[in-house]
């Protein structure tokens, strides 16, 4: 399938510029029909930029029934079979070893479709009749990942499962406006961006929303040409406090960058101030 | 079980492994697999699951969270893992595996989780005591495999002459060469960041490899998989900045993919074909490196004490 994009996507992005067009492309996404269908699980197979987007749905669907997995992996889980839907996002189709993996999934017989803008990926969708969901060319990869939240929970919304879908929906106006507000007074972000200036970040998130530690990572990586790392609380708290609280005398120009965001567990709140206080 | 020295414990990882996998467990009818742990309990079930993903006929997901997925039911088996039995996190698991019908094993060595599997009717297989928990890591495995094949998973390995490898390659490691060998490597790490990347088979080692560095030499250190670090990323990282990073790949394949990106690329390879094989060297040659490490660093391997302070701290509010 082709969802209806404008000609050219920009169309939908606010004066901000595409980078900042988060809450526009997660919106165009969600206008994406499909077919309602039964299924009882998903795998969204993603890696890169693109699985920022696998990974913020496995997290929040973890809050429902409905099970949806994140595969960031080349090997393909031997139990997925027939009942299984499968998704494929490639931003580019041309992901290292895509071939094998759409192939490999083919055999196992599951509910496969694929989303991408060209690529091999889109070559093989069109000669064995793959379901597709075209992504507008010529975006960065990290921009579709907007997108690629809304089509995807658009998809689950086809199955039944429309809590990620309300979700976003109800969350568009409030993104918008925090991001003009962050745009009108940029002085948060500027202390940051100075504090982590020709340093190494390793951001931390909980494990629920993982995925936003994930973008931040990403986004320095290929912004700011930095190394950056992300990691998840709970597990910080255990083996990786250890190393952290170390002088660490060899790595001065490492930061750490903890993201405070609410979770399912209220357990993690308690955590992460008693974590802050051992490593101060 | 009599107290052990760290180095002790280390030794006898082979002799662990192979006497948890004779344990002998009814076969278990379910059809999706919990790996529920944290920290260095946490360690087994990702290993193993990387042994079986590709052949498992039953979907097998490791949780580290203060709760498992919604979508567990009574057809999900979940393996609890917690040394002492008292972390706050894998407790929270046990509680909600419990409250959605899942079929529960505990492996653990006592603590609140014993109590409450012992009160509500689970199966309990009991860890030694007196272990650093990260080291009863042999245990863990061997016994996370015993009920991987309770459940009908299969090996495509003879895993007795695999665990009789690894204690040829232990004695390898303990021997003047391999001591000079993990020297070698000891010196290119020190005073450095190391960034440990593998393939996606082996991205559990990696973060062994990670978490043993952390507590063991008390350094900060990162892991991941090649599909999460991409080849050309990690190339310009290296070369754009000199921070006493280091970047360590390991597994005889990453090696060759990577060849020599910079001069501060170090390549581990424990030289076995066989996934399983290789993993499990790369574990133990990983273990003895940290600990080597930590020598070198005058650090106490045992002690991990911005643990158990937080521990106090969330005992206090709690």
């Amino acid at each position: 399938m082709k969802p209806s994009y404008a000609a050219d996507i920009s169309s939908v992005y606010s004066s901000a510029g595409a980078v900042l067009s988060l809450p526009e492309l997660i919106a165009e996404g969600l206008k994406t029909q499909f077919k309602v269908s039964d299924s009882s699980s998903l795998y969204i197979f993603a890696t890169g930029p693109t699985s920022v987007a696998a990974q913020f749905i496995a997290d929040a669907s973890n809050k429902y029934p409905y099970r949806v997995i994140s595969v960031v992996d080349s090997r393909v889980p031997g139990w997925i079979g027939e009942k299984d839907d499968v998704l494929i996002i490639s931003y580019s189709g041309n992901t290292p070893k895509i071939t094998e993996i759409y192939d490999e999934l083919r055999q196992s017989r599951c509910r496969i479709r694929c989303m991408t803008s060209g690529g091999i990926l889109a070559d093989m969708c069109r000669q064995n009749g793959t379901e597709t969901i075209y992504l507008p060319e010529d975006l960065d990869p990290r921009t579709a990942v907007g997108l690629e939240i809304g089509i995807t929970a658009s998809l689950l919304k086809s199955f039944g499962y429309s809590h990620i879908y309300d979700m976003l929906d109800s969350f568009i106006a409030p993104l918008k406006s925090y991001r003009d507000s962050l745009l009108a007074d940029p002085s948060r972000v500027n202390e940051v961006a100075k504090e982590l200036s020709g340093n190494i970040p390793a951001v931390y998130s909980v494990v629920d929303s993982v995925a936003a530690a994930k973008r931040w990572k990403l986004s320095i990586d290929e912004d700011v040409r930095s190394p950056a790392f992300y990691g998840e609380i709970p597990e910080f708290d255990h083996n990786e406090l250890v190393g952290w609280a170390d002088e660490n005398a060899h790595a001065k120009s490492l930061r750490i960058v903890v993201l405070m965001l609410r979770s399912e567990y209220e357990q993690y709140k308690k955590v992460m101030d008693c974590m802050l206080a051992v490593l101060e | 079980m009599p107290e052990m020295s760290v180095k002790e414990q280390l030794h006898h990882f082979p002799d662990d492994l192979g006497k948890a996998l004779r344990y002998k467990i009814d076969k278990i009818d379910c059809d999706c697999i919990l790996l529920c742990g944290m920290g260095g309990s946490a360690i087994s079930g990702s290993i193993v699951a990387d042994f079986f993903i590709k052949t498992s006929g039953i979907p097998l997901i490791t949780v580290k969270n203060f709760g498992v997925p919604k979508w567990a039911n009574n057809r999900t088996l979940a393996i609890i893992s917690s040394y002492s039995g008292n972390t706050m996190e894998t407790l929270g698991m046990y509680s909600t595996a419990r409250e959605r019908g899942c079929k529960i094993i505990a492996i653990t060595s006592g603590g609140i989780l014993q109590e409450r599997c012992e009160k509500d009717g689970y199966k309990v297989i009991p860890l030694p005591k007196n272990m650093q928990p990260r080291h009863s890591v042999g245990y863990m495995i061997g016994y996370t495999m015993s009920i991987m094949k309770a459940c009908g998973l299969k090996l495509h390995v003879d895993i007795c002459k695999v665990v009789k490898s690894l204690k040829e390659y232990r004695d390898y490691l303990e021997s003047e060469d391999g001591s000079k060998l993990i020297e070698r490597f000891v010196a290119s790490l020190s005073d450095t960041v190391p960034a440990v990347v593998t393939s996606d088979s082996m991205q559990s080692v990696a973060f062994r490899w990670k978490t043993q560095i952390n507590e063991n030499t008390k350094f900060v250190a990162f892991c991941g998989s090649f599909s999460e670090y991409d080849c050309s990323i990690i190339c310009n990282w290296a070369e754009k900045f000199d921070r006493n990073m280091t970047l360590v790949t390991i597994g005889r394949f990453d090696g060759e993919r990577f060849g020599s990106v910079h001069d501060k690329h170090i390549n581990v390879d424990t030289g076995s074909e066989d996934l399983i094989e290789s993993s499990l060297r790369t574990v133990m040659f990983g273990d003895y490196l940290s600990m080597r490490m930590a020598e070198n660093r005058h650090v106490n391997p045992e002690e991990v004490e911005p643990i158990v302070c937080l521990k106090n701290l969330l005992k206090k509010i709690s």
